[in-house]
C-alpha cells in the first residue's frame, strides 16, 4: 500500500498524553476438563454452583468479604471468548474450565486457589449422586500469574510550554 | 444399539498408582452385568485406548454385578504429555462405546 498526500498540522496547543496503571490484585488459575456428558450439559449451571458455594466457603474460612476477591469460571468451548455476548449454542461434547481467582495479594489469591481445586475437581450436580471426578492437565493444579494491572490513568495534559511539567537535572561525571 | 453408559449405573476411572488406570462399570442388575460381560470384549476396550489387549486385566464380579478394567497407562501421570492427572475423564470415552 502507498499512502499519499500526508500533510504536518500544527497544533495551536502543546499536549503529553499521560497513561498509567495499577496493580489491580494478584491471580491464581486452574484449569479442569469436562467430558462426562451430563456434566457437558449442564457446565453452566454446574459453574454457577461451584462460583456460589466456594465463595461462601472463601468469606467463612477465611474472614474477608466478597468483594475482596474474584472467582470466574470461563466455559472453553462454550462461551469463553465472549461471556453473555455469545449468541452460537452448539453442542460440545467437551469443555474447558478456566478458573481465574483474582485478590489482593498473590498468597491470598492462590489460598483461594486450593479451596476452589476440589470443587473443580469433584462437585456433584446433585447432592444424590456419587461423586464425579474430573480431569485436570496439570498438577499441582493452581498457577500463580502474579499482578495483573488495569489503566488508572488516561489523560491529555495541555502545557504553554513543553517543559512545565518536567524538569531537568544535569550531572556531570569525571 | 445402546451405549455401555446407558445401560449400566456408573462408569468411573481413576489412577491405580501413577503407571495403571482402573476403570470399574457398576452395572447395577444382573442382566445388565451379562449385557455387559457378553457384548463388551476385552479387545474393544484395548482398542479403545490404544494399548495391546493383552496388557489388560479384566475382573468380572457377579456378586457385585461389576466388570473391571486396569490397564497400563498409556502416558504416565504427571509426564509431560500426561492430560488427565487422575485419570478421570477415560470413565466418559468407555461409557460412550455400544456393546456389541
Amino acid at each position: 500500500m502507498r499512502v499519499t498526500g500526508s500533510k504536518w498540522v500544527q497544533s495551536d496547543r502543546y499536549t503529553v498524553k499521560l497513561e498509567g496503571a495499577v496493580v489491580a490484585g494478584y491471580q491464581s488459575v486452574l484449569i479442569a476438563l469436562l467430558r462426562d456428558k451430563r456434566y457437558v450439559e449442564k457446565a453452566q449451571a454446574w459453574a454457577d454452583d461451584i462460583k456460589e458455594k466456594c465463595t461462601r466457603k472463601v468469606v467463612d474460612r477465611l474472614g474477608i468479604l466478597a468483594d475482596e476477591f474474584e472467582i470466574e469460571l470461563r466455559l472453553i468451548g462454550k462461551n469463553a471468548s465472549f461471556g453473555p455476548l455469545e449468541t452460537r449454542t452448539n453442542d460440545p461434547h467437551e469443555i474447558g474450565i478456566l478458573a481465574i481467582v483474582t485478590a489482593k495479594t498473590q498468597d491470598l489469591a492462590t489460598e483461594i486457589a486450593q479451596i476452589l481445586n476440589p470443587y473443580l475437581l469433584h462437585h456433584p450436580l446433585t447432592s444424590e449422586e456419587e461423586q464425579p471426578t474430573f480431569a485436570f492437565p496439570f498438577s499441582p493444579a493452581d498457577m500463580a500469574r502474579g499482578a495483573v494491572y488495569s489503566f488508572c490513568l488516561n489523560h491529555v495534559l495541555e502545557l504553554s510550554d513543553p517543559m512545565d511539567a518536567f524538569s531537568l537535572e544535569v550531572l556531570t561525571h569525571g | 444399539m445402546a451405549n455401555l453408559g446407558e445401560i449400566v449405573e456408573k462408569v468411573r476411572s481413576k489412577n491405580a498408582g501413577p503407571f495403571w488406570l482402573t476403570i470399574d462399570i457398576f452395572c447395577g442388575t444382573a442382566p445388565a452385568f451379562a449385557q455387559v460381560c457378553e457384548g463388551l470384549s476385552t479387545e474393544r476396550v484395548a482398542n479403545i485406548f490404544a494399548v495391546e489387549a493383552k496388557t489388560l486385566k479384566r475382573f468380572e464380579i457377579p456378586s457385585l454385578n461389576v466388570v473391571k478394567f486396569s490397564l497400563p497407562r498409556p502416558v504416565i501421570q504427571g509426564s509431560v504429555a500426561d492430560r488427565d492427572m487422575h485419570g478421570a475423564s477415560w470413565a466418559a470415552l468407555l461409557s460412550e462405546v455400544e456393546l456389541n
